[in-house]
């Protein structure tokens, strides 16, 4: 699990719209950019939100307009702060000069934060047919764009499809299987009745992560399957480790599929 | 359960049937109180925009009338204020979903 953690930190950096190498731009004869990328050296001086970062930030797009990287980090900074509006403006300039470093971010975020499930599907669609390389992972890392891709159809309530697209996935890359990717692809076998696939889901999650979650819906599956005993069963462990904090963890945000003692109460009284 | 104080106090049957995205920002003090209230609304394709009262009064009054927020802490101990925001997906004047 340790080396699993490593592999997808470093993947998923590798992915993430990092602070150019200003030297590539002298190379490509654009000193403009050049004299941008040198002060935006500057900005990892401040803290995210000092204004004086900010105002970094608003220079180097005074001095080249076309330079995406400032766009990029100023909406970084508004989306933390819960202002949309700016932070579509810059995203969307961002976008307008990088798309291609741009849209693995805002497919995260439009549907992290907003619910646009439409629209980070079409920019992850637009990301495949930009490059020819695979197409990384979500801002955080926690997911391959794949398999948010597949979230984002679980979220319309396509489950047919987001099982497809999860398990495809997970046959294509079988080095580059999620925390939490066996999880999600056995929830959507549920919501469409195949409790068997699901419940092979949720033991083949349990060597990625041992989490509260694969037992609650276990429970779900088991009690459709009419199997009492391992529902039962299921659900002690579901508590147990929910008491003990073993659970979807997020930071940000609630993460799809997370669990909470309200939702196991539930299932408990139903 | 934070969602379900929206679930069960919203009436969506007495707002105009708008669609669109209100972030309500709030800060939480040092003793778990909130306050400074702020909103900020657009149409699902981020372009600002006002939605009817009857929608945002009732958000905002939900929200504020929301306890049990932790507190803050620095490394030496020290109690902090810290923002929090909600954002609400509105489609057909009905709360779709509460993020993040």
């Amino acid at each position: 699990m340790k080396y699993l953690t490593l592999i997808l930190i470093l993947f998923s950096s590798s992915f993430l719209f990092s602070q150019p190498n200003c030297n590539s731009f002298l190379w490509e004869g654009d000193t403009i950019k050049y004299n941008a990328c040198k002060l935006s050296e500057k900005f990892v001086d401040y803290y995210q939100f000092d204004m004086r970062g900010q105002a970094i930030l608003d220079s180097c797009i005074l001095i080249c307009p076309y330079y995406a990287w400032p766009y990029f980090e100023k909406a970084s900074t508004y989306i933390k702060s819960g202002n949309f509006l700016k932070w579509n403006y810059y995203i969307n300039k961002s976008y307008e000069y990088d798309p291609i470093n741009t849209l693995p971010y805002r497919a995260s975020c439009r549907a992290k934060f907003f619910a646009d499930y439409v629209g980070a599907i079409s920019d992850i669609n637009e990301l495949d047919s930009l490059v020819s390389f695979d197409i990384g992972y979500t801002n955080g890392g926690t997911y391959h764009l794949n398999v948010w891709k597949g979230l984002c159809y679980k979220n319309l309530d396509s489950f047919d499809i987001a099982a497809k697209i999860i398990n495809d996935h997970i046959q294509k890359q079988p080095d580059a299987i999620g925390f939490y990717d066996y999880l999600h692809l056995g929830v959507c076998y549920q919501k469409l009745e195949m409790h068997e696939q699901a419940l092979e889901c949720f033991e083949k999650q349990i060597n990625y992560n041992d989490l509260s979650e694969i037992w609650y819906y276990s429970a779900i599956s088991f009690k459709a399957l009419g199997m009492h005993d391992e529902y039962n069963s299921s659900i002690k462990k579901a508590q147990e480790y929910l008491s003990n904090g073993q659970t979807l963890v997020g930071g940000f945000r609630t993460l799809d599929d997370e669990i909470f003692q309200y939702e196991l109460d539930q299932l408990i009284s139903n | 359960m934070l969602i379900n104080s929206f679930l069960e106090n919203y009436d969506s049957t007495k707002v105009k049937k708008e669609s669109g995205l209100i972030r309500i920002r709030f800060i939480v003090n040092c003793h778990g109180e909130t306050d400074r209230f702020r909103i900020m609304q657009s149409d699902l394709n981020y372009k600002e925009k006002v939605f009817d009262k009857n929608i945002t009064n009732q958000l905002m009054a939900i929200t504020k009338a929301l306890d049990g927020w932790g507190q803050k802490y620095m490394e030496d101990g020290t109690s902090v204020d810290y923002w929090q925001f909600l954002n609400f997906k509105i489609v057909e004047g009905k709360i779709v979903k509460i993020l993040p």
